[in-house]
């Protein structure tokens, strides 16, 4: 064992500059815990068990083949499933006591629950990208047209990083066991049968409007051919994905972290 | 009090008080400073409010009430670069190697190609790493995690070291070094927070102490003052000379504080005029040392002290002493 410690460091300010927009994007604080998150949920083999389900998923729904409008609907049912139970394990590995390291190093907390985001996002990406690539490979589906499998992709994809981004949002430390009964809450509210009393059906409909724009990215899996007003629902889904990941780094920025 | 003014401190709390879920006190009012290049240690038993006091001073958890500035940063997160963080126990995946783990975190800091590689290597030699950086974390003992730890500290080259117990758990030859290193890191001018179970440890490695009890601070100051703080001398009579006799007849009686078999106990303001007499006597003397203490007692000393609600004399005056002369309680 030999340490010395006789030579310090170089000073603090002696930070490396950014060659270029893609380093200094690849280097970000977020971008790296997002590249650390996922390099550890692949050593601890979980994200290998999200890939081995993909496999199984396809052969169950696609063994024989099928129309598009079913393939995205479906996938989106398996995107959607994958993405809460991915992203739980994966929030639930991240967020705890080692955590304490990494947020030792940073002025703001917010690239750990970015960091999140851009993980899980990425994985739900690549996984869809592996299904529509099985799919497309063995001829699973019925005369794809290209521009379809776009537009029919984009809604998928915009309601699986949703969901994902809502678990990461929902996740302790960031949101307290209240904020997520209250969410069950609406959830059920929002699912539920309208009632036959006129002043609570209204309110359960209104209850249902933020779950719009999530319906109409299936159907644009399912309808096919929108045209451009047809697509309103993702720029809106874009919002709903940087509204929650905003309210996951403002809620962690205020929460008191006693991990273990 | 241990004095230092906001452009002098790395640490500065104010009246600072925690309360868990709205009932329980972790701690209270706690007002302290630790001035820049100092080795302060922080003692106190399990839930005296150390690891409250640390999560505090990293951002961890927010006050309840009072102040908290580190490095000048009333948001301390703002000076998280300029802090090298050990947790109290290690906490690394097993399945990364030690060198991608302090990459990551010199990625972190802004440090990565050249640069990065270079603090990583420079960390890697400083703690002795170097050729098992590549090795697998999981199969490093306890002692090179903590070595990875304070390595993962360094990598900023900090100007302030928050060590939470980092000496726990591992084998004496691991701690031995890791001593040396907090000490060697200390003479490069470096501030570091030292939270231990390890009296010895502080004692040896520390100039200032503050002792932690159910959240309250009840004593700080410098280790040298308060480990004196008896200001006794001791002195022992050649050959087989009894004090109480040679007190008696030298009319010493009033200045003598102990005295038993060979062995006097005099205050140490007395000292002068005791040895003239004894030497005028012609009364030999075997040896003549101050008597201190060691952190140890005094910790025992002062937290008993303040369990019992009638403090014995000895630390009430000892508190009063700390409080008026270097200390604060």
């Amino acid at each position: 064992m030999s340490a010395d410690l006789s030579t310090p460091l170089s000073p603090l300010p002696a930070k490396t500059p950014a060659k270029g927009m893609w380093s200094a994007f690849w280097h970000l604080p977020s971008v790296t815990v997002a590249r650390f998150t996922l390099r550890s949920y692949a050593r601890s083999g979980w994200l290998w068990g999200e890939v081995v389900f993909v496999v199984p998923f396809y052969l169950v729904f696609w063994y024989y083949s099928g129309t598009e409008d079913y393939f995205f609907s479906t996938a989106t049912v398996g995107l959607c499933l994958l993405g809460l139970v991915g992203t739980a394990i994966m929030t639930h590995r991240a967020m705890n006591a080692r955590v304490y390291l990494p947020l030792a190093r940073l002025p703001s907390r917010a690239a750990c629950t970015r960091g999140l985001v851009l993980a899980t996002g990425a994985l739900r990406i690549s996984l869809y990208l592996l299904l529509l690539g099985l799919a497309l490979a063995f001829n699973s589906i019925i005369a794809p047209r290209p521009a379809d499998i776009v537009i029919g992709s984009l809604g998928v994809v915009a309601n699986g990083l949703v969901i994902s981004t809502l678990v990461v949002t929902l996740s302790p430390p960031m949101a307290t066991r209240l904020m997520r009964i209250i969410f069950l809450a609406w959830l059920v509210v929002a699912f539920a049968p309208l009632p036959g009393i006129d002043w609570l059906a209204a309110l359960f409909s209104v209850a249902r409007l933020p779950l719009l724009p999530l319906a109409a990215n299936i159907g644009l899996g399912t309808t096919l051919n929108p045209g451009v007003v047809g697509l309103w629902p993702l720029p809106v889904t874009a919002l709903y994905i940087v509204g929650l990941a905003l309210a996951a780094d403002a809620e962690l920025a205020r929460r008191d972290l006693i991990l273990h | 009090m241990t004095t230092a003014g906001p452009e002098t401190a790395a640490i500065e709390c104010v009246d600072l008080t925690k309360v868990y879920h709205g009932q329980i006190a972790a701690l209270n009012d706690l007002t302290l400073t630790v001035p820049r290049g100092a080795a302060f240690g922080l003692l106190g038993e399990n839930g005296a409010g150390k690891s409250t006091l640390v999560r505090l001073l990293m951002g961890f958890i927010f006050p309840t009430s009072g102040l908290v500035r580190v490095l000048g940063e009333n948001v301390v997160a703002r000076a998280h670069p300029r802090i090298g963080y050990v947790h109290e126990r290690p906490i690394f995946e097993p399945r990364f190697t030690g060198r991608h783990y302090l990459r990551y975190f010199a990625e972190l800091s802004g440090f990565w190609g050249r640069e990065g590689q270079a603090r990583v290597q420079a960390a890697l030699e400083q703690v002795g790493l170097r050729a098992v950086a590549d090795r697998q974390v999981g199969g490093y003992s306890k002692g090179m995690l903590q070595r990875l730890a304070i390595a993962q500290a360094l990598l900023t080259d900090p100007e302030l070291l928050i060590l939470d117990e980092v000496t726990s758990g591992i084998d004496a030859g691991s701690q031995w070094e890791m001593r040396r290193m907090i000490a060697e890191l200390s003479r490069q001018g470096k501030t570091v927070l030292l939270c231990s179970h390890y009296m010895a440890e502080v004692e040896a490695l520390c100039e200032k102490v503050a002792i932690l009890r159910r959240g309250r601070l009840i004593l700080s100051g410098d280790v040298s003052h308060l480990l004196r703080l008896r200001d006794v001398v001791e002195i022992t009579l050649a050959g087989d000379q009894q004090a109480q006799e040679v007190i008696a007849r030298l009319g010493l009686a009033e200045q003598a504080l102990e005295a038993r078999e060979n062995l006097l106990r005099i205050p140490a303001a007395g000292q002068p005029a005791v040895l003239a007499s004894l030497v005028q006597a012609g009364i030999s003397i075997h040896s003549l040392h101050p008597l201190t203490r060691t952190l140890e007692e005094l910790y025992v000393s002062v937290t008993r002290a303040d369990e019992a609600s009638d403090a014995p004399d000895e630390d009430a005056a000892l508190l009063a002493g700390a409080s008026s002369e270097g200390g604060q309680a």
